[in-house]
């Protein structure tokens, strides 16, 4: 056989394979798209099929009423994150996407949690709630509602916290996030 | 789907790649050290077992749609963009480099060992049977190779990808990717009335053609002369290859019996049928077809039970090819 | 002008002589602007064929294949069609009719969600809301069917919104902020990947598609210079 070009030469096995990896954190990815019909179930229905789970979605108006923000939490270990992107992409009515990476953005949740509470137990939840810095939105004889905001990991921590009193219902928004710093999202 | 991309009769042409793809060709993609992926999107039929495809090969993937890349097969070189633009400009700085040509000297024997030991090839009748690969080889001699060609799905579809050597674009159309049967006559009723000048020519199975027969009364209503010739051996062909392969041979709804009698069927629509059962009249009655006016169907009855090779069976690797 | 003569305009100035299909229903006023539109017209007999047919004429010719349905069942029947271009990547506009905007969601006759149905298996697909934006989204359609990876657009008109008179002005672009494919490849990419040719030692083209889809379209049957084909001369 020849040899190879004398100049600039390129060994093949130092070529690397880009793309494809899983990356084993959790991705919040934040949507700018056209605010038609449509869009949502368009989203939807491409993570059904390319079997994408979508850990939690929130979607709201901009100020720019042609345009919603739409947020998705997406497990990265699961799935490869640059073919998600790469497939939301493809769709004509997602405008802009962006990765945000956990340390470069504020994310937050809104929760509910509708506690069992009678006599000692309502002092207790009251404190977690004084604590975690959450609202008591409704009050009955033998339960509480507690509204929570924070990031996902606040969320958690509250759950963990009040489960063991008895935890009638949770329900939560999803996250929203925006980039820190001055640019936009 | 890029047949006629690159033309067949040149001496780089190493042939179609994949499940009934020749020898030469998926073994050369499994012995690359480096693949040229254009256009093409690593499809299963091309894989086959993905964790066993390719081993020894780096990729370049050039392509407009950047979800493809990486999708299934993870890029070294990714190029996003369109080959027309991209290739004129890969092909300039390739020149610039020089490089020694003879260095593949030794790539191009191994590639020539394997087209002279497993050429593509069937066994032909001694009489007057006609033989599934003998009918599109005949049909590419009476074409010259010329015509826009469209096809149904199964191994009449595969064998005329593997003989109708196409030598360029735009002329072999195909449901590649949803494979879907009864695509033939109405695209190349859609062809024919794109390409008026060109002959259009529809090779169909016995069982794909009958699921939108009814476009041959448009085409009679609206004069479009397309010829249907069908590739009839009383089967869903490929069905009954894989279940004599692959299910001992227990042949479940594949039968396709003898209706309709197509020659009266295409005369009913009012175009022109012909019925084509000895190897000695194809070439003349093709030419026949081809020189009538209007539409035709040419019912051609080949060997019931012929397989379509070489194949990879599914799920397997280039190399456990078989046939 | 009535939003389907508009449309007729539109086709036109897309370079469409031929279109496919089979009137119904919901697009009666359609076929009404199709009578005397100068537009050539091939009635099929099951709109799957017509669906295949602006395929076939798509991947013949490079051009957009162009393929019209009524509603309900005959959008329905173009789904096979559909799917196939989606999957081997063939310029197509599907234009269906659709039941009038005070029955949609009524389960009305020959009334079928063609949008939610296809949403998987198009490129991209416009339900018209309001008669005047209907040029534009003709335009966008077949923007989109054409350029970047080529796909199946489907744009589904209601019956009364159709026959509605708009002021239809010529489009002259169309403005899509999420979809901006890119074509020049880049430039230090291949570079490397020429070199990366110029140092192997078993290399191997593999060409799909993709590389069909890049070569120039045919003339149109009508321009006075055609000769033939093209791609012989290759």
């Amino acid at each position: 056989m020849g040899e190879p070009a004398t100049q600039d030469v390129l060994n093949l096995d130092d070529l690397r394979a880009t793309g494809g990896a899983r990356s084993g954190r959790k991705h919040i990815l934040s949507l700018l798209v056209e605010n038609k019909p449509g869009v949502l179930a368009r989203i939807a229905g491409l993570f059904a099929r390319r079997g994408f789970n979508i850990d939690s979605l929130a979607v709201g108006p901009t100020d720019d009423t042609s345009i919603s923000r739409l947020t998705l939490t997406v497990d990265g270990a699961t799935h490869p994150i640059d073919q998600v992107t790469k497939q939301l992409h493809k769709l004509v009515n997602v405008i802009k996407i962006r990765d945000l990476e956990p340390d470069e953005a504020v994310a937050r949740e809104l929760a509910l949690f509708k506690i069992t509470a009678d006599g000692d137990s309502r002092a207790q939840i009251m404190q977690f709630a004084e604590i975690f810095r959450g609202k008591i939105v409704d009050v009955h004889k033998r339960s509480l509602t507690v509204e929570v905001t924070g990031n996902d990991d606040k969320i958690e921590a509250f759950e963990e916290m009040v489960r063991p009193f008895g935890l009638i219902e949770m329900v939560r928004t999803g996250e929203i996030a925006v980039s820190r710093g001055r640019g936009t999202t | 789907m890029g047949l006629g991309a690159f033309p067949a009769p040149h001496d780089q042409w190493l042939g179609m790649l994949g499940m009934h793809g020749t020898r030469a060709a998926n073994y050369s993609m499994d012995e690359a050290d480096l693949i040229v992926a254009i256009g093409a999107r690593f499809d299963d039929r091309i894989t086959g077992k993905l964790s066993e495809f390719a081993p020894r090969a780096k990729f370049v993937h050039i392509d407009v749609d950047p979800a493809e890349i990486s999708k299934n097969v993870p890029a070294h070189i990714p190029i996003v963009g369109d080959a027309k633009k991209i290739l004129p400009k890969l092909t300039t700085e390739y020149r610039a480099l020089k490089a020694d040509s003879a260095r593949l000297d030794g790539w191009w024997q191994r590639i020539e060992g394997w087209r002279e030991k497993y050429p593509l090839g069937y066994e032909d009748s001694e009489g007057s049977e006609i033989k599934p690969q003998y009918m599109i080889e005949a049909l590419y001699e009476v074409t010259g190779g010329n015509a826009i060609v469209t096809s149904d799905v199964g191994q009449h579809q595969m064998w005329t990808a593997q003989y109708f050597h196409f030598n360029g674009p735009r002329r072999w159309i195909n449901s590649g990717g949803l494979g879907t049967m009864g695509f033939g006559l109405p695209a190349a009723m859609g062809a024919k009335v794109a390409c008026p000048d060109e002959d259009v020519v529809c090779v169909a199975g016995d069982g794909s053609v009958i699921m939108n027969i009814q476009e041959l009364a448009t085409c009679v209503t609206e004069k479009i002369p397309v010829k249907v010739f069908i590739m009839n051996n009383g089967y869903l062909g490929m069905v009954r290859q894989w279940q004599e392969l692959f299910w001992d041979r227990r042949y479940s709804s594949v039968e396709m019996g003898s209706s309709p009698d197509w020659v009266k069927l295409a005369e009913a629509f009012g175009a022109t049928g012909m019925l084509v059962e000895d190897k000695a009249e194809l070439k003349d009655a093709m030419k026949s077809a081809l020189e009538t006016d209007g539409p035709v169907v040419c019912d051609v009855r080949v060997t019931p039970e012929e397989n379509c090779y070489p194949m990879i069976p599914a799920g397997q690797a280039a190399r456990d090819m078989v046939g | 002008m009535r939003a389907v003569d508009a449309i007729m305009e539109c086709l036109k100035a897309e370079g469409v002589e031929h279109v496919f299909g089979i009137p119904g229903g919901a697009n009666l006023p359609t076929y009404d602007a199709l009578y005397d539109a100068g537009l050539r017209h091939i009635q099929c007999r099951h709109e799957q064929g017509a669906g295949h047919a602006a395929e076939g004429y798509a991947k013949a010719s490079g051009r957009v294949g162009v393929a019209l349905a009524t509603s309900g069942p005959g959008a329905t029947n173009l789904v096979t069609a559909i799917a196939d271009a989606v999957m081997d990547s063939v310029p197509t506009v599907f234009i269906t009719g659709q039941v009038r905007t005070d029955l949609l969601g009524t389960d009305g006759f020959q009334e079928a969600d063609v949008t939610g149905i296809t949403m998987p298996v198009v490129k991209h697909s416009l339900m018209i809301r309001d008669p005047e934006e209907i040029p534009v989204a003709i335009h966008e359609a077949f923007h989109v069917a054409r350029t970047g990876r080529p796909g199946p657009v489907l744009v589904d008109i209601p019956q009364d919104l159709s026959r509605a008179d708009i002021d239809y002005v010529p489009v002259s672009s169309v403005d899509l902020p999420g979809y901006q494919p890119t074509t020049d490849g880049n430039a230090k990419q291949i570079r490397l990947a020429a070199k990366a040719l110029a140092n192997s030692r078993r290399p191997v083209i593999y060409a799909g598609g993709g590389v069909v889809n890049a070569t120039p379209p045919r003339s149109s049957s009508s321009s006075a210079r055609r000769t033939g084909c093209p791609s012989r001369a290759r």
